[in-house]
């Protein structure tokens, strides 16, 4: 029987080609957009790695006040801040704090033509685990023993960096490492953290490495704080470390950002193209889904005759309606078969280097969804099939 | 089980019904609208001996079509039995009447209905596929000899639309006959050719009557035709005039 | 013959109201789609408050430095080399110079944080750009040249900070713990018109920058008026003349600077397209754009063709009648189509509405901030054309069928009768 629809559908390839490039054009639509979708809600699934409640990120920026003087300054704001009550910690940092829309990424590799990793680096100093709520999975945090000159700084790499640098799955401790970061080059690795998702959820999860900011360093992490606060802290606090500011020198500004706030922004703005492209791709599909009712619904009563034989000939009511079904699947699988054709080069030609699995979930989404949505779509046509009376149909011609 | 099937207000066959294949008793059929009411078949009672040749005759909209397509089980009644080999089909399911149809009954139509987007062997095969148990292999050499018995043998892998007028209704007999049923319906079968062509296919029917022993109730107009068969019931208003 | 055709038209409509609900539905959405992305570019890019000149506006906002060894450094411009060489060009009517990119100040009402979009701009910035002021007016050139602490702010701050929007005129408004004095109150300007765009504005002196800062990198821009429309080619070939004959700075490591005036569409795609000259990468954004819209389009007219080839069937006697009564191809094909055009401008009507709806949402919902997306004549005219096209896209093949297939059909018709 199915190979009597195939045959059937194959004959009729020309009457129903416009159909089969619409179904073709829907899968890939489809296919696209749950290319975006199973990417976006991969990325929210996984761990940030980090507490951003009660965490307050704060710009300096010192204005007019000569470089010289300002390290000095910074020292008596950081002193001010960390004896204020309402405050828990305070770690010093570089514009990529989380949900900042700001992003630093390099290379790191262990070495002529080894594995690399390729990810963001992060200044932090010794209370940003204290602050972040980070995690850290083997070895330590940078601490003062850190503060002394070493030939080879020290630097903290997170799991999937440890992961991309030592596939054998060796521990990192102790390593040396290379970046290309200006001088010194080569890096000893101190501690392995939990991962550090700075970009936000919807962020691709990638490698990721800590720099050292000791408390005497007078050329990095100058202008951003990273705060925490007791829960509960608001207006009142920023009011108050505002007025403090401007009274250790009036010529810097600041601007007092609650991580929960920058999250919810920088959700609306990353949320808004998955979210219109959901949108425009579900109005197509219902549009879709209309038209293949409607194109079904009129063939039922052009091959009423067709019918009115095939009953005569010893068909049931349930073998017609299983036989518009099976057309409609029988068609969709040959739009399909042309759509995986197109969908198979994104993974195959690695496009926009994202993992095969999503676009294997994507592929099969899509086809899942327009399998169901064709047996929708012939469900009542089917039933109005099955209900011809053949003598009627056999008459009418 | 139900050898005699009649209702207490009918009265009983007037032929031997052990011997009929096809038993219509007391068969009307009435159209129901909005507004009219209209009596296609009147107490009709119809006995179709095994190997029999039947011809129906009667002028347009006498209700011969529809008593084919009663026959046929294509239709039901509104009241009146209908009984293939002796047993009542008044209660049968969609599913039983299709397996009747199937087993039993091969049509032909005035205007052929031969599905145009299949290959002729595969327009033949039409009544095998609905058959369970036949393999596809099978299905293929009884669709052939179906086509060989018609003479189209040449012709399998075209389309409907490839052949004359005669050819396809030689396809459409070969179709009725690859499920080997018992009893050919027939309805106008050389309606729509000319009167050469009609003339093939009267002498196909008459062949397969004779040589095979096919049971078959051919409508027509064509009083010719009908005088070559050995019987014709004639219809006039829904009833039967004889 | 028209009025017939559309009579006829209309009963199609009307005899299955299954399919034209599903035509009407895809043609509608479909239209409300592109209406609402096209209003959006138009109150990005079109001539609304406060560019409302913007036929004669330029916009010189980026300054490129193209390192020796490949790459490049892109920013806003320099104060102090605004001032030296854009203020100073001939053509222009007038020339504005002000920050680039609006910061964030920060007000407190009370115990409540109001954190406000802030852009420090000239005198001139008033002059150039049309403002709707409620109360008030914008400071003046005097006041910006002594630094006066005076700020323009927007309807909604001035609601949010003095709880009205009336009498505050001369009230303070404490910025960074600084009072400013309001001098004007102004209608709210959508975040779209992003080199205008902010909820205050003070004189650009206020700064705590350097404004003598010779770099030419830094953060701000200058919006330059012609006299007429047709100076503005003059004009940026005289800037252009400006800066090709500019030193370029520390020669070791830079070996060209790069900078133009360009319409505000041009200087916004330049943003997204750093190699693009002075035409700042249009052509190729209209292209992506143009393919994206056909290609949206693409689905929903198909499906239409689906459906209209599928009811030909319904309409084949009709055919038939209309070919013996010695109707050519040519009159079923135009019959058809217009057909189909009436059907899409129904739907492209519903489709209007659906837009307007559809803009309002999204500027009730605050997703860009103070959005006024609304459909106007320039928007409800490209709509018009879009139907057209769509309507002539979904009918021309369904059409083409009907008047060539059809005689068979219809002489079948007649034989089996």
């Amino acid at each position: 029987m199915i190979r009597h629809l195939i045959t059937l559908m194959w004959n009729r390839k020309r009457a129903n080609g416009l159909l089969i490039v619409e179904i073709f054009l829907a899968f890939v639509v489809l296919f696209s957009v749950g290319s975006v979708g199973v990417y976006t809600w991969r990325n929210y699934q996984t761990p940030l790695g980090f507490d951003y409640q009660d965490v307050w990120e704060i710009d300096l920026n010192p204005g007019t006040q000569p470089r010289a003087e300002q390290f000095g300054t910074l020292q008596r704001i950081l002193q001010r801040l960390r004896s204020t009550p309402g405050i828990v910690s305070v770690s010093r940092s570089v514009s990529n704090t989380p949900f900042a829309f700001s992003e630093n990424s390099t290379t790191l590799d262990t070495g002529e033509g080894t594995p690399q990793g390729y990810g963001d680096v992060y200044d932090a100093d010794a209370e940003l685990p204290e602050v972040m709520g980070l995690r850290i999975v083997a070895g330590r945090w940078f601490d003062r023993r850190d503060d002394a000159v070493s030939r080879r700084p020290p630097v903290v790499i997170t799991e999937l960096m440890q992961r991309a640098l030592f596939p054998d799955g060796q521990s990192a401790i102790g390593k040396t490492v290379r970046a290309s970061l200006g001088k010194p080059e080569e890096f000893q690795v101190i501690g392995v953290s939990g991962p550090y998702r700075a970009g936000g959820e919807l962020s691709e999860p990638r490698p990721g490495f800590f720099l050292y900011v000791s408390p005497q360093d007078t050329a990095r992490a100058m202008q951003v704080l990273l705060v925490r606060v007791r829960p509960g802290a608001g207006a009142a606090l920023e009011k108050r470390i505002t007025n403090d500011v401007r009274a250790i020198n009036a010529s810097w500004e600041m601007g007092v950002n609650p991580l929960p706030t920058q999250r919810l922004a920088q959700l609306k703005v990353n949320l808004a193209p998955p979210v219109i492209l959901g949108m425009v791709c579900i109005f197509l599909i219902v549009n879709v889904a209309l038209g293949l009712f409607g194109v079904l619904w009129l063939n039922i009563s052009r091959r009423r005759g067709e019918i009115g034989v095939r009953r005569a000939m010893g068909a049931t009511a349930g073998n017609i309606s299983l036989q518009v079904l099976g057309e409609i699947l029988v068609l969709t699988t040959f739009g399909l078969g042309l759509g995986l054709l197109v969908a198979a080069q994104f993974p195959l030609l690695g496009v926009m280097g994202v993992q095969t699995g999503v676009y294997l979930t994507a592929m099969l989404l899509a086809a899942g969804l327009l399998y169901l949505l064709a047996t929708v779509c012939a469900l009542y046509p089917s039933r109005l099939a099955a209900g011809i009376q053949p003598a009627v149909a056999l008459r009418e011609e | 089980m139900n050898q005699f099937p009649t209702s207490a207000t009918q009265p009983a066959p007037t032929v031997a019904a052990a011997e009929a294949v096809i038993q219509l008793t007391g068969i009307e059929k009435v159209y129901q609208t909005k507004t009219i009411e209209t009596v296609a078949l009147n107490q009709v009672n119809l006995s179709i001996q095994r190997g029999e040749f039947v011809s129906v005759m009667g002028p347009s909209g006498c209700g011969k079509s529809t008593l084919l397509s009663i026959m046929g089980l294509l239709d039901e009644p509104t009241s009146g039995t209908v009984a293939i080999d002796g047993r009542s089909v008044t209660s049968y399911s969609d599913r039983e009447l299709a397996n009747l149809r199937n087993h039993k009954i091969g049509f032909v139509f005035q205007s052929y209905h031969l599905i145009n987007d299949l290959s002729v062997l595969d327009n033949v095969e039409l009544p095998l596929l609905y058959r369970s148990g036949v393999s596809g292999k099978e299905r293929r050499q009884r669709a052939l000899a179906a086509l060989d018995t018609v003479g189209l043998s040449a012709r399998t892998r075209h389309f409907p639309s490839q052949l004359s007028g005669g050819q396809r209704q030689r396809v459409a007999i070969a179709r009725a006959l690859a499920g080997r049923p018992e009893i050919i319906l027939a309805d106008e079968p050389t309606g729509n050719l000319d009167s050469v062509m009609g003339e093939e296919i009267m002498d196909l029917l008459l062949t397969l009557n004779r040589q095979q022993g096919a049971t078959i109730v051919m409508v027509t107009h064509d009083e010719q035709q009908a005088l070559k068969t050995e019987r014709i019931i004639r219809f006039f208003d829904g009833s039967q005039v004889n | 013959m028209l009025l017939n055709y559309l009579k006829i038209a209309w009963k199609v409509l009307l005899r299955r109201k299954f399919f034209t609900f599903i035509s009407l539905f895809g043609i509608s959405f479909t239209l409300m789609i592109l209406v609402v992305l096209y209003a959006m570019i138009d109150y990005t890019i079109g001539p609304h408050t406060p560019e409302k000149r913007v036929d004669r506006m330029l916009f010189a906002n980026r300054m490129q430095l193209m390192y020796r060894e490949g790459g490049q450094s892109n920013s806003s411009i320099g104060y102090d080399f605004l001032t030296r060489h854009v203020r100073t060009l001939h053509t222009p009517e007038k020339v504005s110079l002000s920050e680039s990119n609006f910061g964030t100040t920060v007000a407190y009402v009370g115990q409540q944080v109001l954190k406000l979009d802030h852009k420090r701009t000239d005198g001139e910035f008033w002059q150039v750009l049309d403002f709707d002021f409620v109360s008030g007016r914008p400071y003046n050139l005097d006041e910006v040249r002594d630094a006066a602490r005076v700020v323009v702010i927007n309807e909604t701050t001035s609601r949010r900070y003095f709880g009205t929007t009336t009498g505050v005129i001369g009230r303070p408004l404490v910025l960074d713990a600084v009072p400013y004095r309001v001098v004007g109150v102004v209608r709210d300007i959508s975040i779209s018109r992003i080199f205008s765009y902010a909820e205050i504005w003070t004189p650009v002196t206020t700064t705590t920058d350097n404004l003598k800062d010779p770099n030419y990198l830094g953060g701000y821009q200058a919006i330059i008026l012609a006299r007429r429309a047709d100076d503005l080619q003059q004009i940026q070939d005289e800037y252009q003349q400006v800066v090709n004959r500019l030193p370029v700075p520390d020669p070791k490591t830079y070996k060209k600077v790069n900078s133009y005036a360009q319409p505000l569409l041009a200087s916004l795609t330049a943003r997204f397209n750093n190699d693009a000259g002075v035409e700042g990468g249009v052509g190729r954004f209209m292209k992506v754009v143009l393919s994206m819209g056909l290609l949206f389009m693409l689905l929903p007219a198909l499906n239409l063709i689906n459906i209209n080839v599928s009811r030909t069937l319904e309409r084949s006697a009709e055919i038939g009648v209309r070919k013996a009564f010695g109707a050519t191809a040519g009159n079923l094909v135009g019959q058809f189509l217009l057909e189909n055009i009436f059907l899409t401008l129904l739907g492209g009507i519903l489709g209007l509405g659906l837009a307007a709806g559809a803009l309002h949402l999204v500027n009730d919902s605050h997703f860009l901030a103070y959005s006024t997306f609304a459909l106007n004549g320039r928007v409800c005219a490209v709509a018009l054309g879009v139907i057209l096209f769509f309507g002539i896209l979904s009918g021309a093949y369904p059409a083409y069928k009907m008047s060539k297939l059809q005689a068979v059909k219809a002489l079948k018709g007649e034989t089996a009768a």
